[in-house]
């Protein structure tokens, strides 16, 4: 049997030592009902707004403009208020609230307390306020239309390929690099337990006497990467499905699915670029798992949340993402995975930056697998202390 | 170097920090036999099986296997390791057509050598549960299966008979026989004497990771039983030891 099927025969076991497909559906089957009962509540909710605010409008002919109608609250014209009379009756909670006009500049609203409809009326007002005196320029329709339409400002490009892109592609590639980081977050409790867990189970002396440290870690990086791929895949499609399929059930509008994709390139480029990414993650994850004895009291666990830092710094980068330190950061193998994808989105992003950022990215995989194999080699028969870096270091050498 | 010899161990040294495990260990196990490997706790038995299984390597010396210092593809041994333990969460059959798969064996073949071994052990109608469903002493003849089942050249045993029943070690005892039989040359490591005199060719025993005695079993226990043997070899070591080091009784 050649190293290679040996390999994959070790990813097989572990992918399907970790992806239980009824487990996965049972999750699946759990998020439908909590969608269901969360989008009740959620007409509930909207259904329990239906009861207006009942306000009561004092000096309402200083006002200068028609009472508007206002979401959320319904005008009192059951009598002409004053302001006393007002007081009295929200104090008592006869009204929800008075408006008290002061002049055509000035008004106040009077609650018993702070209330939510508040804030949108003053918003509805100012808006009537400013229509009624557009109305009284006596515009003609033409200079109404002149009045409110927007200023249009296209962009172009003098450098080829320069094109900004699509929304819909902008929608694809947040997607992408929403499950990549899903994949690695979800993966990490699989990687921790799968490479601990043999120790702690003794399994590690027998499996070593079949197939080379190496072999194993190989086919444990590829297997657990699958595994957390697969399970983020179940989740993401059954997510779509219930945001496509529950919504007309519960009389809600659908999720709506955009356009799609025209920028087939950046995709592809932002797709291979997580997937190394994400093998090059699991790899180092690998590393520092083999370096643990016992996961119950290590406090190496703390290094798998490692891969957190490049897409803190992609976010930080967001707004810098045409400096060079945002091209520094986007070529470096560590932080490529959440930086290149970002500039690739936002600004144009010479070939040779992409070259560099695939290159090193495949490297990394290939280096961290090695170290991750060279640990677990002088770490399989380690019980007590854990190794110190310089240990680490030493072992690294030895294995060579 | 006899014809027949399989295995060739020559002044094999392994040191651990301060402790010498092994320490200038030569034997030849021959085809077909079967040598039992025995001594105190501590001897360094294990820590020489696993350099032959090359989990460990000596510091210094060689092992040979057929005459070459080639090491032997880890297709053709089989391992039972002193410390036990398999998937607890995975199915048992599962869990031995996949260590069949990782040496070798085709998949429809590993499959029904899972099943012919589970039969063999009285396990066939558990095959789809859980190996943490099974008894300690059933997780034992599991991992034994899973040592053997792709019918290697030699098997290395570091305690098979521990922890099983007078049943059980009967059992084991039988197997032990039917692979030698079959052509498969066995080292063994144990602590039960009773169990190695019937079934060991020759006996090697170490002490504080030295030789101490290598002879024929037959020869051995012209002397006595094995067990009396060992027990009188054992002690007087220990007496000249401590006699070395300065220590009093």
């Amino acid at each position: 049997m050649t190293r290679f099927a040996q390999t994959l025969e070790v990813a097989r076991w572990e992918f399907n030592r970790f992806v239980k497909w009824r487990q996965q559906f049972i999750g699946l089957a759990v998020m439908a009902v909590f969608g269901v009962v969360g989008g009740m509540i959620g007409q509930a909710v909207k259904n329990s707004d239906a009861k207006p605010a009942t306000v009561a409008v004092v000096n309402a002919e200083q006002m200068g403009f028609t009472l508007p109608t206002a979401s959320g609250v319904r005008w009192d014209s059951t009598r002409v208020w004053n302001e006393v009379d007002a007081r009295t009756a929200v104090e008592r909670s006869d009204l929800d609230g008075a408006l008290i006009i002061a002049s055509g500049n000035e008004a106040s609203i009077l609650v018993r307390k702070r209330s939510a409809w508040t804030e949108p009326l003053s918003a509805t007002l100012n808006m009537a306020r400013q229509n009624a005196a557009i109305a009284r320029l006596v515009p003609t329709p033409e200079q109404r239309a002149a009045l409110f339409a927007p200023l249009t400002v296209t962009t172009d490009f003098v450098v080829e390929g320069g094109a900004a892109v699509a929304k819909s592609t902008r929608i694809a590639v947040v997607a992408i690099l929403g499950l990549g980081l899903l994949v690695l977050f979800s993966g990490f409790g699989t990687m921790f337990i799968g490479i601990t867990s043999e120790k702690t189970q003794r399994v590690t002396e027998q499996i070593v006497a079949m197939v080379p440290p190496q072999v194993w870690m190989d086919g444990k990086i590829l297997g657990l990467a699958g595994a957390a791929l697969a399970g983020t895949m179940v989740f993401a499609v059954g997510f779509l499905l219930l945001g496509l399929l529950l919504p007309p059930v519960l009389g809600m509008s659908s999720l709506s699915i955009p356009p799609m994709v025209s920028d087939y390139g950046t995709i592809a480029l932002i797709l291979l670029t997580t997937l190394l990414g994400i093998g090059m993650w699991f790899a180092v994850m690998a590393a520092i798992a083999a370096t643990i004895d016992d996961p119950n009291s290590s406090t190496r666990s703390i290094l798998l949340f490692l891969p957190m830092l490049p897409s803190g710094l992609a976010l930080m980068l967001l707004p810098k993402a045409e400096t060079g330190i945002a091209q520094l950061f986007a070529m470096f193998p560590l932080t490529a995975m959440s930086v290149l994808p970002m500039r690739l989105m936002l600004t144009s992003v010479p070939w040779w930056e992409i070259a560099v950022a695939i290159v090193g990215l495949v490297l990394s995989v290939w280096l961290f697998r090695l170290v991750a194999g060279r640990i677990f080699s002088a770490a399989i028969l380690m019980h007590g202390k854990e190794p110190g870096a310089r240990e680490l270091w030493r072992w690294m050498r030895a294995a060579g | 170097m006899h014809a027949e010899t399989f295995l060739a161990v020559t002044r094999v040294r392994k040191q651990y920090a301060t402790v010498l495990a092994v320490d200038d260990i030569s034997f030849n196990v021959r085809r077909g036999e079967i040598v039992a490997l025995l001594g105190p706790n501590g001897a360094g038995k294990t820590t020489l099986l696993r350099m032959l299984v090359r989990i460990t390597h000596p510091d210094s010396g060689s092992i040979q296997w057929e005459g070459t210092d080639a090491p032997i593809s880890p297709l053709s041994l089989g391992y039972l390791p002193e410390d036990r333990g398999l998937y607890q969460e995975m199915p048992i059959r599962k869990t031995l057509t996949y260590f069949a798969r990782l040496r070798g064996v085709a998949a429809p073949q590993a499959a029904q050598r899972a099943d012919e071994w589970l039969e063999r052990l009285g396990l066939l109608d558990r095959a789809g549960e859980k190996l943490g469903a099974l008894s300690k002493g059933n997780q034992q003849k599991v991992q034994f299966a899973a040592a053997v089942l792709h019918g290697p050249r030699m098997a290395i045993l570091d305690e098979p008979f521990s922890g099983l029943d007078p049943v059980n070690q009967e059992a084991f005892l039988d197997i032990v026989r039917e692979l030698r039989d079959a052509g498969t040359t066995v080292l063994l490591s144990a602590h039960q004497m009773s169990l190695v005199e019937r079934v060991a060719d020759r006996v090697f025993v170490m002490h504080r990771g030295r030789e101490l005695l290598h002879a024929a079993t037959t020869e051995l226990m012209s002397g006595g039983s094995l067990h009396d043997v060992y027990v009188d070899r054992v002690r007087a070591a220990d007496t000249a030891w401590a006699s070395a080091q300065g220590v009093t009784a």
